[in-house]
């Protein structure tokens, strides 16, 4: 089954497959060229965590394991393909649920061991950023601005090529899509909370709640939720004192304002300081149809071009994985059967740590 | 000389503890193994292909994969499985789910009555299977540590007890007055290979479904029931 390496020589078609499993999510994709996507198939967990309200590491490295066979048979099918047609694997093996991670790390090395292919490791935020150019003809140019903006992160990240970024900003406490679940939680909103906010919100008056917008004046580039998640919190409490309902569309329009807001200004802040006239989103939060239209819009109006992936293409999945994989190859080579995981990575080849009071390994 | 590649070999795949353990085996004969105390996630695909070359054994020409599901570490086993699964559907060969407390009584060669197969579940509670000396079993069960030395009085004649793990209960030695007490750091390669070859494989649907038996004693207790 061994295969030549598809680095070392000329191939009409190279076939990537990727996998990710780094959270509640267990995707197996096959990507043509790094960027035809020719099957992204996503078992979502939402359900076996949904009556927790939050994601249970345990169990969902427990339903990685019961499903990775099941989705890999899936994206081989879907596809049209068999393992003997891959080129190469990508998995993310850095950057989130170590007992997730472990599950699609142990099964991406048994696909290069059995058909002798290459292996690459991608960080899931790697992943995130070349969402950018699933499905996409043409590669996006360096340099670009991209806002990556998900539950356990929200960066601001200049990416001057393949693995080399630069950190312009990040939050100094909660992520964006942390305040949304919090916020979804206090107001005993099903899990996942973002969606469930978002749904709401459609139907209330983002100006009804006169909620902070923190750090919006502030030339720095960091973030911080922490504060707004407070607010909107005492704002609830507010209502538990009276015989009136929390008027919870209002409420969730208002405080989806206050973080779309704080997030376009901020980015259009650091395109306009770094003179970058490309922007891209990405991240589990970049599927919030309120973010995707401010951002293009006000973007727009000061004349920057905005980059924004298909939404299914903003959760975790494993063809954006494989998308990065394909790049990263070609950059750092293939990493062999001896890489592991790591919960917190340092990010790109400059080794950028964005997470605060975290240890980095 | 024998062709290690006819299709007759099994790769036995054991990460229910401390130690990645690799085997290779023709029915219940080791032919090679590589055993590290190390992280599974990190080095048990390179020592599984180091030891297939070092015997000349090509994947493709393995017969079976087996591969420890448990009782035992739950990072360990959730990486043991999920490899086993995927090398078995990739090469399209079945894989024989084996039991760690059936590996340790298997390495166990004692001529006493029964035996008992032990394994720390954590909060003061073990899992154990009791064997008689021609295999017959009972169990597995999970329960304190204070109700299975009261199980030891339905065994009245000597015993033997074997522990598996890092965590030793010292304190067991006193409670087997006419038995004795083995403890064993990792499972051994010919039991291993005992165990495999005696048991069935899974392949399709059920290869695909395959995974961890009791990583945590609750849910030991739910799949019981």
């Amino acid at each position: 089954m061994c295969k030549p390496h598809f680095l070392n020589a000329t191939f009409p078609e190279v076939l990537i497959l990727g996998i990710d499993t780094t959270c509640d999510d267990t995707s197996a994709a096959l990507v043509e060229d790094g960027h035809v996507i020719r099957s992204n198939i996503i078992a979502s967990q939402h359900m076996a965590h949904e009556r927790f309200g939050g994601i249970v590491p345990m169990l969902a490295a427990r339903e990685h394991t019961r499903n990775i066979g099941i989705v890999l048979a899936a994206a081989l099918e879907e596809a049209g393909a068999s393992y003997t047609d891959i080129d190469a694997v990508a998995v993310s093996n850095h950057q989130g649920l170590m007992l997730s991670l472990v599950v699609g790390l142990a099964a991406a090395k048994s696909v290069a061991l059995a058909c002798g292919i290459p292996l690459v490791g991608v960080h899931h935020l790697e992943g995130h950023i070349y969402s950018n150019i699933m499905g996409r003809e043409d590669l996006l140019p360096f340099p670009f601005l991209c806002l990556t903006v998900a539950g356990g992160h929200t960066l601001l990240l200049k990416i001057n090529g393949h693995s080399q970024y630069a950190l312009l900003g990040h939050t100094r406490d909660d992520a964006a899509g942390e305040a949304y679940d919090k916020i979804a939680r206090r107001l005993g909103l099903p899990y996942p909370g973002g969606p469930a906010i978002e749904r709401l919100a459609q139907h209330g008056d983002p100006r009804a709640f006169a909620f902070p917008r923190p750090m919006i004046d502030s030339p720095s580039l960091e973030f911080s939720f922490s504060g707004l998640k407070t607010a909107v919190t005492r704002a609830i409490e507010s209502f538990d004192t009276t015989s009136s309902p929390v008027p919870v569309e209002d409420l969730c329009a208002s405080f989806q304002q206050a973080v779309v807001d704080v997030l376009v200004a901020k980015t259009l802040r650091a395109a306009q300081r770094d003179g970058l006239s490309r922007i891209a989103l990405a991240g589990g939060v970049a599927k919030n149809a309120a973010l995707r239209s401010a951002l293009t819009s006000a973007a727009r109006k000061k004349g920057f071009d905005t980059y924004i992936p298909e939404p299914e293409l903003c959760i975790d999945n494993g063809a954006m994985i494989a998308g990065a994989g394909y790049y990263l190859m070609r950059e750092r080579g293939p990493s062999g059967l001896t890489i592991d995981a790591l919960a917190n990575a340092p990010l790109g080849n400059q080794g950028i740590t964005y997470r605060p009071d975290t240890k980095y390994r | 000389m024998p062709d290690l590649n006819h299709p007759t070999s099994t790769l036995i795949v054991d990460t229910s503890g401390a130690w990645s353990t690799v085997v290779v085996a023709s029915g219940s004969r080791v032919l090679g193994v590589t055993s590290v105390r190390a992280r599974s996630s990190e080095h048990l695909h390179n020592i599984a292909d180091t030891l297939l070359q070092m015997l000349g054994i090509r994947l493709a020409t393995l017969r079976n994969i087996a591969v420890v599901i448990g009782p035992g570490s739950w990072t360990g086993l959730h990486i043991g499985v999920s490899a086993a699964k995927v090398l078995g559907q990739v090469l399209d060969i079945p894989v024989i789910p084996v039991s760690s407390l059936d590996v340790l009584a298997a390495g166990c060669k004692s001529a006493t009555d029964a035996t008992c197969a032990l394994l720390d579940a954590g909060r003061k509670r073990v899992y154990y299977r009791w064997y008689t000396p021609t295999m017959t079993k009972n169990g597995p069960r999970v329960a304190s540590i204070s109700d299975w030395k009261e199980s030891l009085s339905r065994y009245p004649a000597t015993i033997t007890v074997i522990e598996y793990g890092d965590v030793w209960f010292s304190e067991l030695v006193q409670h087997l007055p006419h038995g004795c007490l083995h403890k064993q750091e990792r499972l051994l390669p010919e039991a291993l290979a005992s165990v495999a070859a005696d048991n069935p494989g899974v392949s399709g649907s059920k290869r695909q479904a395959l995974t961890p038996h009791y990583v945590q004693a609750s849910l030991f207790e739910r799949d019981l029931s």
